[in-house]
């Protein structure tokens, strides 16, 4: 993978299966955003293949979504006009998808501020309706840039615990990229450790479903947060 | 699933620090007052120094003798033709020259071959006083309305272009990226998020445009007009009938204040987002 002339990834194999969340953990200017966005088929790489569901990656999929730590969303839009963007480009504004977004709206707990503007609502509700619009088209895979690290930590972790509920409603397959080793473990069926340009190991979590934040006294959390540590400071040298 | 929102979350409706006040009142009164006192103020003062000879009448006549005199045009046929000229070029130029300068900005900004070729043209052709293109325009066109037109169109133009290739550029790079995940066509692309995102600097262009189209429109006349509120002006100055002079003065910015403020309140109903920055 080449930007410029400096290699930003090079090795970066893994396997995800249908309905996991896999966290991908790992300092700043590692690579893992690079990574999310090959995959997501907003960057071609130069070298390698990364296949979806056996097709490859390409921007624009149905089945793929993505999240950013940007909420990105229009300002001259309502958050429901906002949460039926993709309906809008897909061409498909119907009743139903009316419907469709006004239900992930009162998923993510904002259907007192559906006509509400973006620049009307707290960081921590922008982010919802963002999650919402993703959802509202339910893509089978969701990949997640760093969506909580602009928040204060409180609100981040009530929208970890929030995001987890609606992953074990909706089981689909999501790939979330995150500097906290925390948020990655009470999240994550597994978390990949990223080092400059090298998927260095992976750490499977072993705590039950749902997650609550609670979890984070936990026995199994602290095991996998120091695992995960460990190949942190291996990472670093 | 009903999830509750926080409290450190709930912030709507609560009003941020740049929306308007509940109460209109003591905001218009802050807004309103200060100026009309400070108008009233200086030409109470100016009525005085004229009353007590501090200043000539040739030089600036009092502003009594100025509004009797803009009394008596307003019972008149000229005058109200000439005020209706001026109007239609300004209004005329403003348009072409808005609409010219967002397609050339549009082209400049969509297409790196245009900016490389034709972008820099313009930029030198900026360059010219555009006082000095109005002889060309009265040769090309003539004595009537199309000279003026033409001359205030290319004072609109170039700041369209400006604004138009600065809101292009300022698109937020993550929702492009959002909207290439979601398959967004080129169109798509365009009419949901370039061209709204572009709009509050596109309308700031379009403001000094306005401002300008007006000057245009009047230089043309002063060159070679035979109606309008240019041509009223010289021919009162070659009279040396100064307060008459003032008078069309204090026309043409009443008539460039109500076309700004109709600009204005357009831009505030349709780009209603803006000054509202996300949080």
């Amino acid at each position: 993978m080449r930007s410029g002339r400096i290699d930003v990834l090079s090795d970066v194999s893994c396997i995800i299966n249908r309905g996991e969340f896999v966290s991908i953990a790992g300092p700043s200017g590692c690579g893992k955003s690079t990574f999310l966005k090959v995959v997501a088929g907003l960057i071609t790489p130069d070298q390698g293949e990364v296949r979806l569901a056996q097709r490859p990656a390409q921007a624009g999929r149905r089945d793929v979504g993505i999240l950013l730590q940007n909420p990105a969303l229009l300002p001259w839009r309502t958050v429901l006009g906002n949460v039926m963007l993709s309906f809008r480009i897909f061409g498909e504004v119907s009743a139903d998808a009316e419907s469709r977004a006004l239900e992930v709206i009162r998923m993510v707990g904002l259907e007192k501020f559906r006509s509400a503007y973006p620049w009307q609502l707290s960081g921590g509700m922008q982010q919802r309706t963002a999650l919402a619009r993703l959802f509202a088209y339910a893509p089978s895979i969701q990949l997640m840039d760093e969506p909580f690290g602009a928040l204060d930590e409180l609100t981040r972790e009530h929208l970890n615990v929030e995001l987890s509920r609606i992953h074990e409603l909706v089981q689909k397959t999501v790939l979330f990229v995150t500097h906290s080793v925390q948020e990655a473990v009470l999240l994550s069926d597994r978390v990949l450790v990223m080092s400059p340009g090298n998927i260095i190991g992976e750490v499977t979590v072993g705590l039950p479903r749902p997650r609550r934040s609670a979890m984070i006294d936990d026995g199994a959390f602290a095991d996998a947060t120091s695992q995960i540590r460990r190949l942190l400071s291996v990472a670093r040298g | 699933m009903t999830l509750q929102s926080k409290s450190a979350e709930t912030r709507f409706p609560a009003r941020s620090a740049n929306q308007p006040r509940p109460s209109m009142l003591p905001q218009s009164v802050s807004t309103v007052i200060p100026p009309a006192v400070f108008f009233v103020v200086v030409i109470g003062l100016w009525q005085l120094a004229s009353a007590i000879g501090l200043l000539g009448q040739f030089v600036a006549p009092a502003p009594s003798s100025i509004a009797h005199d803009l009394g008596g045009m307003l019972g008149q046929g000229f005058f109200w033709s000439s005020v209706e000229t001026t109007l239609v070029e300004t209004v005329a130029g403003f348009a072409i020259g808005v609409l010219a300068g967002l397609v050339f900005g549009m082209l400049t900004a969509i297409f790196p071959i245009f900016r490389r070729s034709v972008y820099p043209h313009a930029l030198a052709f900026q360059i010219i006083p555009r006082s000095a293109l109005a002889p060309l325009f009265l040769l090309w066109l003539g004595f009537g309305l199309s000279s003026k037109i033409a001359m205030a169109a290319s004072m609109s133009f170039f700041p369209l272009v400006v604004s138009t290739v600065a809101g292009i550029q300022a698109v937020d790079r993550d929702s492009q990226l959002l909207m290439r995940s979601l398959g967004a066509s080129r169109w798509q692309m365009f009419y949901h998020l370039i061209l709204p995102s572009a709009a509050p600097l596109v309308a700031a262009g379009a403001k000094l445009a306005l401002t300008l189209a007006l000057i245009g429109s009047v230089i043309a006349e002063f060159i070679g007009g035979s109606v309008g509120l240019g041509v009223l002006l010289t021919q009162f100055q070659q009279n040396l009938d100064v307060p008459r002079v003032y008078a069309v003065i204090v026309v043409l910015a009443i008539l460039g204040l109500l076309l700004y403020a109709i600009l204005v309140f357009a831009e505030r109903k349709i780009i209603f987002w803006t000054n509202k920055s996300a949080l």
